[in-house]
């Protein structure tokens, strides 16, 4: 659900960072009241968790992927607001240190991610709730249901960003200048992967974690149920998802271009059903179930598609709860004495094992595994990166701040921009800066090719098939590519030639305030821990899988690993609130170098704004 | 013969070394120790003998059978191979995933095929054996260290493997719970229990072990055999960096 840089027009981009805004600053106010030191470590591995289990991806519809998102699990347990602030750590240090996800559509992905998932999620919990109390099983359910149904809303929103591109953003004869699929093509794409495959996921995820902490750590949930707050933040949540279900409408209204699209479009898009699910043939199909065919299959057919996509999601959720029920009944035990070791061996220790009857089933599944070593593969990468950073070279003595305004300036060139030549140009000024700074350029070159070649293929494939495809298919393509490869070029090299103390520096020297700088930091280091430990857990488990696996097993393992993993972040955020209280000797005050503007500062930003100068006036031109 | 280890060589996915040219023989009721400084590669070695990481240079042999991924795609050597040959971990907090102690120790034994009562029953004697009854409806990462490598222990016990691997089982822990884990480990020679125990504990190993391997910090073996003539040689262990 993460959108790059470069897939969405500047504007689109704009209009989300502006939506957000009043967002961070609420969330920000209303956490700041009751942001204690120990919401601060919860938060911050709340926002590692959500990182973590984002690493997921979870094979689905037609080759793409899709993850859990952890939103509504964070709304459950700390509101609807720090759950806001949590996911909007997450994809800060996502955007900003992994680049996953870009840095110009980080409103527009904080808006899905952040904004609708947690509240769509948390206001779907407390309705099917009621007033059954968090720890009851409707209340678990609840919040199952919750979670299942806000990533689906979230994934349609990303759809939304996705699918209004060509409309929003074309040129004069009609070719579409970023993201090339329409909604009709990007709504059900988002949505059925997500109905499918994520949100069950972030439903079993969410539920398992709190039937878990119900059982381990009670307080916690009644803690934050029993805010008088929460009937109140309810009534909030209802007026957000009016506004949520009038925005789409209001920005599609405000464009010029868009009346008669209103009238005709809005109609037929609203009973809108991909071809694509009818057929499904993920082989057939690599990328997505359905680019836009038009006529064949009738409307009813369509119709069954999506009410099987939702169909088959909603089951894997209820089978899932209903093990739930049956599963995790506990009795309360007597508490038993402390008793001294017997000193003998049990009797079955002397001998060896009895012969297992049956054949060994496994429950493992080896993307588990794959995901792990890549998570952590990430990770490593990403501290040899760190090293990169430290090394002497051009853009890494450029300041942080006067750097972080160039690569502004130049995501904003090459987004505005709607000539190759331009883009050539941006791409050049990358090379000579990555050689400039970097003793390798290597590795950069193939992560910028690993990122693009995913993207170039779900945007030259298809258009290949379309039907409409236009005499200016060759050129239209290049323009995307090389828009995808300035923007992913110029990102990665952010991320290769700063270093994470001086990203955090700049979180601060943007005025933020201290304590969501401090979260940003512990989250990123949190990710590490965590991340290192659900590695070893995996291993751990792997060591003790002899295969023989009973339903009664099988079925705690599915929901258990998420939960324990919570729990014990959970335990983690205990320690380190301690830690930190220990440490305290009053406020931060960090000492924050001041810009001090050298030559080569002053000749960055000015390279920069000439590209931009640049391609406003060839973007002039053009028109 | 239990475990033949052949020229073996590990790197890391990120290019760093690992281990360097190994060779080892481990017959059933040995008493090893895997000496070395931190860093020497001990834990990359267990884990190589636990089938968890494979090498990339030589061979690991257990039993007759080659340990590659693709000898534990098959279920039966799998199981088989599980349920002989268990694993401590140094870090009892990452072994610990499951949610009550109870279900920890059942973890194991439920994929022998037993019924439940004899599941029960395992459950309950381990941990009568250990003295940990109190804990058992606790979760395991709510205990304190010390408990925490007692249910660790515990969970891989209960699976009754006829190896068992503990990695670094002594730090952290207090004299008298070493003590008493001492005692453990002698119990299950007694029963013929074979035992590798990597650690850098120079004085506590003499008790639980009688052969030794000992690492160099370049990942290599400096000597292999008996551990009162390794402790001995005081010129060895301190170009292994121990003393």
């Amino acid at each position: 659900m993460h959108i790059p840089d470069a897939y969405l027009s500047p504007a689109t981009e704009l209009v989300a960072y502006g939506l957000m805004i009043p967002f961070w600053i609420v969330g920000v106010k209303k956490t700041a009241k009751d942001l204690t030191s120990r919401q601060v470590p919860l938060l911050s591995i709340g926002a590692a968790f959500c990182f973590a289990i984002q690493m997921f991806n979870i094979p689905a519809v037609g080759g793409t992927t899709a993850h859990a998102l952890g939103s509504t699990l964070l709304a459950a347990l700390v509101g609807p607001w720090a759950a806001m602030i949590g996911m909007t750590l997450t994809l800060t240090v996502q955007a900003l240190m992994f680049g996953d996800g870009g840095i110009l559509s980080l409103g527009a992905n904080c808006f899905d991610m952040a904004v609708v998932a947690p509240f769509v999620g948390y206001a779907v919990t407390q309705l099917v709730a009621q007033r059954s109390p968090m720890a009851s099983m409707r209340g678990i359910s609840a919040a199952g249901i919750g979670a299942f149904v806000g990533t689906v809303i979230a994934a349609l929103c990303a759809g939304f960003w996705l699918g209004i591109q060509p409309e929003v953003a074309h040129d004069l004869i009609g070719r579409a200048l970023y993201c090339p699929f329409n909604l009709k093509v990007a709504i059900p794409a988002m949505g059925i992967s997500h109905l499918l495959v994520a949100g069950p996921a972030d439903g079993i995820i969410t539920a398992g974690c709190i039937s878990y902490l119900v059982r381990i750590s009670p307080n916690l949930l009644i803690q934050t149920r029993s805010q008088p707050s929460v009937i109140h933040q309810f009534r909030v949540v209802k007026a957000l998802l009016w506004v949520l279900a009038l925005t789409p409408v209001g920005l599609l209204a405000s464009g010029s271009a868009w009346g008669e699209w209103e009238k005709e479009e809005l109609a037929k898009l609203v009973g809108y059903v991909p071809k694509g699910v009818s057929e499904f043939r993920p082989l057939i199909h690599p990328i997505l179930p359905d680019y836009g065919f038009q006529g064949a299959s009738s409307t009813a057919l369509q119709v069954s598609g999506y009410l099987f996509s939702a169909l088959i999601g909603t089951t894997v959720l209820t089978v899932f709860l209903l093990g739930l029920w049956n599963g995790r009944r506990t009795e309360e035990l007597p508490t038993q004495n402390r008793k001294s070791p017997t000193h003998s061996l049990p009797d079955w220790m002397m001998n060896s094992n009895p012969e297992t009857k049956g054949t060994p089933k496994y429950s493992k599944q080896p993307w588990v595994s794959r995901t792990l070593l890549k998570a952590r593969g990430t990770l490593t990468n990403s501290l040899m990166i760190e090293a990169c950073a430290k090394q002497p070279g051009w853009l890494q003595s450029i300041h942080v701040l006067p750097k972080a305004i160039g690569l502004i300036v130049l995501l904003l060139s090459v987004g505005l921009t709607h000539s190759i030549p331009e883009l050539l140009a941006l791409l050049v000024f990358s090379l000579v800066a990555a050689l400039r700074s970097l003793n390798d350029v290597r590795p950069l070159g193939s992560r910028v090719l690993g990122s693009t070649q995913f993207f170039s293929s779900v945007i030259i494939v298809p258009r290949l098939f379309l039907p409409s495809a236009s005499p200016n298919l060759v050129t239209d393509s290049l323009t995307l590519i090389c828009r995808l490869t300035a923007g992913v070029s110029w990102t990665l090299l952010w991320i290769e030639t700063t270093r994470f103390s001086q990203q955090f520096e700049l979180l601060s020297k943007i005025s933020l305030p201290e304590a969501v700088v401090s979260m940003v930091r512990l989250t990123h280091r949190y990710l590490f821990v965590l991340v290192e430990t659900v590695a070893e857990m995996a291993e751990a488990r792997t060591s003790r899988d002899i295969g023989f696996h009973s339903k009664h097993t099988a079925r705690q393992i599915a929901g258990d690993e998420a939960a324990v993993l919570f729990a014990k972040s959970y335990a983690l955020t205990e320690e380190v609130e301690s830690a930190m209280r220990s440490r305290s000797l009053g406020p931060i005050q960090r000492k924050i170098a001041p810009v001090r503007w050298t030559i080569r500062d002053i000749s960055f930003v000015t390279a920069t704004l000439a590209m931009l100068a640049l391609v406003a006036l060839g973007g002039i031109h053009a028109f | 013969m239990l475990f033949e280890i052949r020229t073996v060589g590990y790197r890391y996915p990120d290019g760093n070394l690992g281990l360097r040219d190994i060779s080892w023989q481990l017959d059933p009721g040995d008493r090893w120790v895997i000496l070395g400084a931190n860093g020497s590669g001990k834990s990359t070695l267990l884990r190589l003998l636990n089938g968890l990481l494979f090498s990339s240079e030589g061979e690991t042999v257990y039993r007759g059978q080659n340990l590659t991924e693709h000898s534990f795609k098959d279920p039966h050597f799998t199981a088989q191979f599980r349920r002989s040959v268990g694993f401590v971990f140094q870090n009892a907090d990452a072994q610990l995933f499951n949610s009550t102690v109870r279900e920890e120790l059942e973890y194991g034994p439920r994929q022998l095929g037993l019924n439940d009562q004899e599941v029960a029953e395992r459950v309950e004697s381990t941990l009568a054996f250990l003295g940990i009854q109190h804990l058992s409806d606790r979760p395991p990462f709510r205990l304190s260290g010390g408990e925490k490598r007692k249910v660790a222990l515990a969970s891989v016990l209960t699976i009754n493997p006829d190896v068992i691997l503990l990695d670094e089982p002594f730090l952290g822990l207090d004299p008298r719970s070493q003590k008493w884990l001492v005692q453990t480990v002698q119990k299950l020679h007694e029963v013929g229990k074979t035992t590798v125990i990597a650690s850098h504990d120079l004085e506590t190993v003499r008790q639980v072990a009688n052969r030794a391997v000992l690492l160099s910090e370049s990942h290599e073996v400096l000597a292999i055999g008996d551990l009162t003539t390794i402790l001995a040689n005081e010129s060895l262990l301190s170009e292994a960096n121990l003393i």
